[in-house]
């Protein structure tokens, strides 16, 4: 195989209005994963959490303005493949995925020899449940991508995600939409990628609001059915 | 019936048109490329309000019996061709738009990054 370079991680945190968060989020982070370089996306934030990033000594790229989040991960990507990374983990800047497991998502990509390993609420009873919603569009995101995929994946939407170097250079070049992460799974399939799915334990958002309000929800899930189901015609971009 | 009134409303509408989009060219507000599609617009508009017979033609020859329908019928396929068209240049202005930004976000990095290693000006 060609992973004989040492492990290089890059920690990939896309941001957006997060100054609540953001720190404590780089606080947990560092405590259980001192080692990996952390990267912080303001995706066009107006409020201080590109400061407050910095603050804490953290390396911050600055998105001219906002993009949304598929953009602002695709930026952590890009630059995770131009500083030959040889892994990259995905955290969300609201607090809710525990740094505690991220070292398993990491473990588990080695020992499985995997390009995406996804950390799920849904697959084993971690006190997670989220709103009705979630779960109805989480239910039809896994009937779409089992239809691509031919192997269920329980939690299409979680962002709490460990990648390989084969993912990033795939990811770095393909833009998966506004909303990608259920997108990613399929396609990553599509690209021959292994994918593995393991139970993690989340927070309850409790500081700032979540980019998607149950209003928006049905119209996010129809956009990225539409997106899931028609990936095969997108050329690279 | 005659149909004066409707004709000279029809060409007031198509010659507003025409003063509006040169108008629009002239002080560059409008790039020829779609000032092109808007003056054929007006065009047809104007042909339109001189030729009623054809209208009621063309009508008769769709099945419906009233010839405005037709015309109407007309300028609503003709619109959603138009804003098809325009909802697939946005797409294209916001890929590229995106590449853009994430472009000019990773190389502001590079120049910080290369000016802290030699010792330049700090941004």
């Amino acid at each position: 195989m060609k992973n004989q370079r040492p492990a290089k991680v890059l920690i990939i945190i896309p941001a957006y209005q997060e100054e609540d968060n953001i720190r404590r989020v780089l606080e947990d982070i560092r405590a259980h994963l001192p080692e990996p370089d952390i990267l912080v996306i303001n995706d066009g934030s107006t409020d201080r959490t590109a400061t407050r990033a910095r603050q804490a000594g953290v390396k911050v790229i600055d998105l001219p303005f906002n993009l949304g989040i598929g953009a602002a991960v695709q930026t952590g990507f890009q630059y995770a493949a131009a500083h030959q990374y040889t892994a990259a983990i995905q955290i969300d800047a609201d607090y809710q995925h525990p740094a505690e497991e991220a070292p398993r998502l990491l473990k588990t990509l080695e020992d499985e020899k995997a390009d995406l390993v996804i950390g799920s609420r849904f697959i084993a009873p971690t006190g997670y449940r989220g709103s009705w919603l979630r779960r109805l569009g989480n239910l039809i995101f896994q009937g779409a991508n089992a239809l691509i995929v031919g192997q269920r994946i329980v939690d299409n939407t979680s962002g709490f995600r460990a990648y390989s170097e084969r993912a990033i250079a795939i990811l770095a070049q393909n833009y998966l939409g506004e909303y990608p992460e259920p997108e990613s799974i399929s396609y990553l399939d599509a690209s021959g990628c292994r994918l593995v799915e393991i139970p993690v334990k989340m927070r309850r958002r409790s500081a700032g609001s979540s980019s998607i309000t149950p209003f928006k929800s049905i119209y996010y899930m129809v956009r990225v059915l539409i997106s899931i189901l028609s990936f095969k015609k997108r050329r690279p971009r | 019936m005659n149909f004066v009134l409707l004709k000279i409303s029809t060409l007031l509408l198509s010659l507003f048109l025409f003063f509006w989009i040169f108008s629009l060219i002239r002080r560059r507000r409008l790039m020829e490329e779609y000032s092109f599609l808007w003056i054929m617009i007006a065009g047809v508009f104007l042909g339109l309000s001189f030729f009623h017979p054809l209208i009621d033609r063309v009508a008769y020859w769709l099945g419906i019996d009233y010839g405005p329908t037709a015309l109407f019928l007309f300028f609503n396929v003709v619109t959603v061709f138009i804003l098809i068209h325009f909802s697939i240049q946005l797409s294209d202005y916001k890929t590229k738009k995106r590449i853009l930004a994430q472009e000019v976000a990773l190389l502001r990095d590079r120049v910080e990054e290369l000016s802290r290693r030699t010792g330049g000006p700090d941004p």
